[in-house]
């Protein structure tokens, strides 16, 4: 069975006419079993969002530096 | 295939109508201008419809391979094989609202938990004269009347009634048309008390009379409600037309369709401004509360405007 995210997305990447009737058990099932989660209360797999490539912010590289926190303490 | 035009040649006089196109009329000839006349459409419109499309060919597809004698399992792989060719091209957006609640993944879910919520339907697809199943039922037929400009001498145009019924089925010992909806929003006893008096159910229940040639007491709503976390939500309601109630929907619709002539005549479509706050705010409103000077630009900037074949046409064959 598909049981993560990783598996279902591979097989939902697959050309639907190559499936097997295994794959197609395993999407079915996948389905099956994200309702019995959330029926229980568990949180399903959400879709992913389309965020666009994940790039990490370097801010020394732009020449910024993070502010300094301001500390305001009440009655200072 | 090219479809024919639903209006008159020339002219903005539609003589075939469908419970889209009445429906817009009944709720705002502005609404009904800018959609049917115009072709402005929503820029988000394209997710919800292709969406519904998807949904319910697999419904369909599972319908009538039950009808052939396939068990539940075999028929709900059929459904899903060939829903996942259909939307293997389709990759909506999935920042925005439309996207998030409908996109491929949502729509396999709510097939699949449909299917399985009525693997045991008492609700039985009915045998067609022809011995096909009655799924996905197109229907158009002719009024014996029709608009007033045309020549009634030589037996003019008729006014035809088109539409897709998307299954008629027993149940309970009734012959019942189902319609199937999807919805964000939760079906409860406000969702289903929307479908009566309604247009779309009323014609729906003559048209499956006609197609059927049967008596149908009313229509069999099937609402899906898309979720993103909880479980989808499944509600089945149940809206009926006596024969007085049908028959003055029909004495209604003659005047319906003569406003509509006057309408396209004059060339003007007016507002029902008591109708903009409808099923959530109406999709114009935001163009119709500017002056009418600016009206063209806002229109531009938040829809686009469909190619006369790509717009709603009563007559465009599934």
């Amino acid at each position: 069975m598909a049981s993560d995210q990783n598996d279902i997305d591979l097989l939902m990447s697959l050309d639907p006419l190559q499936l097997t009737k295994m794959d197609l058990d395993a999407i079915i099932a996948y389905h099956r079993n994200q309702r019995a989660l959330r029926e229980s209360g568990a949180r399903g797999a959400k879709p992913k969002k389309d965020q666009g490539p994940s790039v990490a912010l370097d801010l020394e590289k732009l020449g910024l530096k993070p502010a300094t926190p301001k500390i305001n303490r009440r009655g200072l | 295939m090219t479809a024919l035009s639903p209006f008159l040649e020339g002219t903005f006089i539609q003589y075939a109508w469908d419970s889209t196109c009445l429906g817009l009329l009944k709720t705002c000839p502005r609404l009904y201008y800018y959609t049917i006349i115009c072709g402005w459409s929503p820029k988000d419109e394209s997710i919800h419809l292709r969406f519904g499309i998807e949904y319910h060919k697999a419904l369909e597809e599972y319908d009538d391979a039950r009808f052939g004698g396939r068990g539940h399992e075999e028929a709900v792989r059929v459904s899903i094989r060939n829903l996942l060719v259909r939307i293997s091209d389709w990759n909506p957006d999935l920042s925005s609202r439309a996207g998030q609640y409908k996109n491929p993944r949502t729509l396999v879910q709510l097939v699949i938990d449909y299917l399985d919520r009525y693997k045991d339907d008492p609700a039985k697809t009915v045998k067609r004269e022809d011995g096909s199943p009655a799924t996905e039922v197109s229907f158009r037929f002719e009024l014996d009347w029709g608009p007033q400009c045309v020549s009634k001498v030589d037996g003019g145009t008729r006014y035809l009634l088109c539409g897709h019924l998307d299954r008629i089925v027993d149940f309970n010992d009734q012959t019942l048309v189902m319609d199937r909806k999807t919805t964000t929003t939760t079906p409860g006893p406000y969702y289903m008390d929307q479908w009566s008096p309604n247009n779309q159910m009323s014609l729906y229940t003559i048209a499956g009379q006609v197609v059927l040639n049967t008596v149908i007491k009313g229509v069999v709503i099937d609402a899906a409600q898309v979720l993103l976390e909880k479980p989808n939500n499944y509600v089945r309601g149940f809206t009926y037309r006596t024969p007085a109630q049908s028959e003055e929907w029909l004495t209604d619709l003659r005047y319906w369709l003569w406003q509509a002539e006057q309408y396209a005549t004059i060339g003007y479509w007016p507002q029902n401004d008591t109708a903009c706050g409808m099923y959530g705010g109406c999709r114009f409103r935001g163009v119709c509360s500017r002056d009418p000077s600016v009206r063209e630009r806002f229109l531009e900037a938040d829809f686009v405007k469909l190619d006369p074949e790509s717009r709603w046409n009563p007559l465009k064959v599934r």
